[in-house]
């Protein structure tokens, strides 16, 4: 019993070691609107960005604001019928 | 009888750990075997690796055909038909069995779900696409004013921007590769 008891601890162990790298592959907000802002044309320097904010109209527009690891902050305008457009702020 | 105890601690933390390490390193080896097995096939076989991928695509258009999810465009019934003759001869070195490798529903029912592009990311490659679209409504409005050329290069740009953001779904981003030339025929047969 004590036997399997390790065994069962170690396999959570291995398991536990295994999942910490998998989880780690998804896309974070950071990395997405970061990739938007250069799939407009924008520099960014960087793959991540931060200090976002996000707010939503009552029409449905979404405005999301981030700073690029360059310094430069930009305004990321998602329309209510799924438009996309990148404006850096002054 | 205190420093009997303590011993006997120390062993059980020393074997639990490594049994947690052997049960790691056992399960990373199956792992990297498999996938090195994988790479010598598409190293070796590069028709055994163009196989499987239109393997993959075909499961998941006989998963689609099922649903009627939205109106298939016009054009894509046409493309399929009047495939190009690189795509001819691709297909013609696929097994029977792989004969419909392109379906653009599928393949845009996938890029959807897929992890590796996030939502801001895939909303603007849309916009994009959307753009596209109207650009070939105006060149078949006016085609004095827009070239077929200039609208092909934004195409090949676009799509090289999606196979770039699909680099963790190389599955996908073969597939969407292999139907290059069936999603512009698509393009070009939208309805003004």
């Amino acid at each position: 019993m004590n036997t399997l008891n390790l065994l069962v601890r170690g396999m959570a162990v291995g398991l536990a070691l295994i999942a910490l790298p998998a989880g780690a592959s998804a896309v974070t907000k950071a990395e997405d609107i970061a990739t938007t802002i250069m799939l407009r044309g924008q520099p960014c320097g960087g793959n991540a960005v931060s200090n976002i904010s996000e707010q939503k109209d009552a029409v449905g527009n979404t405005v999301i604001k981030a700073t690029c690891p360059n310094g430069k902050r930009y305004q990321v305008d998602v329309s209510s019928s799924g438009r996309v457009s990148v404006k850096p702020i002054q | 009888m205190k420093d009997v105890g303590e011993v006997r601690e120390v062993k059980r933390i020393t074997l639990v750990l490594c049994l947690g390490v052997f049960c790691l390193f056992a399960v990373m080896g199956q792992g990297c075997a498999c996938s090195k097995v994988v790479r010598d096939d598409a190293r070796l076989v590069p028709e055994l690796a163009v196989a499987q991928v239109s393997k993959d695509s075909t499961d998941v258009s006989q998963k689609v055909q099922g649903e009627v999810m939205k109106p298939v465009p016009a054009g894509v019934q046409t493309a399929k038909q009047e495939a190009p003759p690189k795509a001819k001869a691709e297909v013609s070195n696929k097994p029977a069995g792989n004969q419909n490798p392109f379906d653009m529903d599928a393949l845009i029912e996938r890029l959807k779900a897929s992890q590796a592009i996030g939502v801001f990311t895939k909303l603007a490659l849309r916009s994009d696409a959307l753009d596209l679209m109207d650009m070939v409504k105006a060149y078949r409005r006016d085609n004095k004013r827009m070239k077929l050329d200039e609208i092909r290069a934004r195409f090949d740009g676009l799509l090289l921007k999606v196979l770039a953001l699909l680099d963790d779904d190389p599955v996908l981003s073969g597939d969407i590769s292999l139907a290059r030339e069936g999603i512009w025929k698509s393009l070009l047969e939208v309805k003004a």
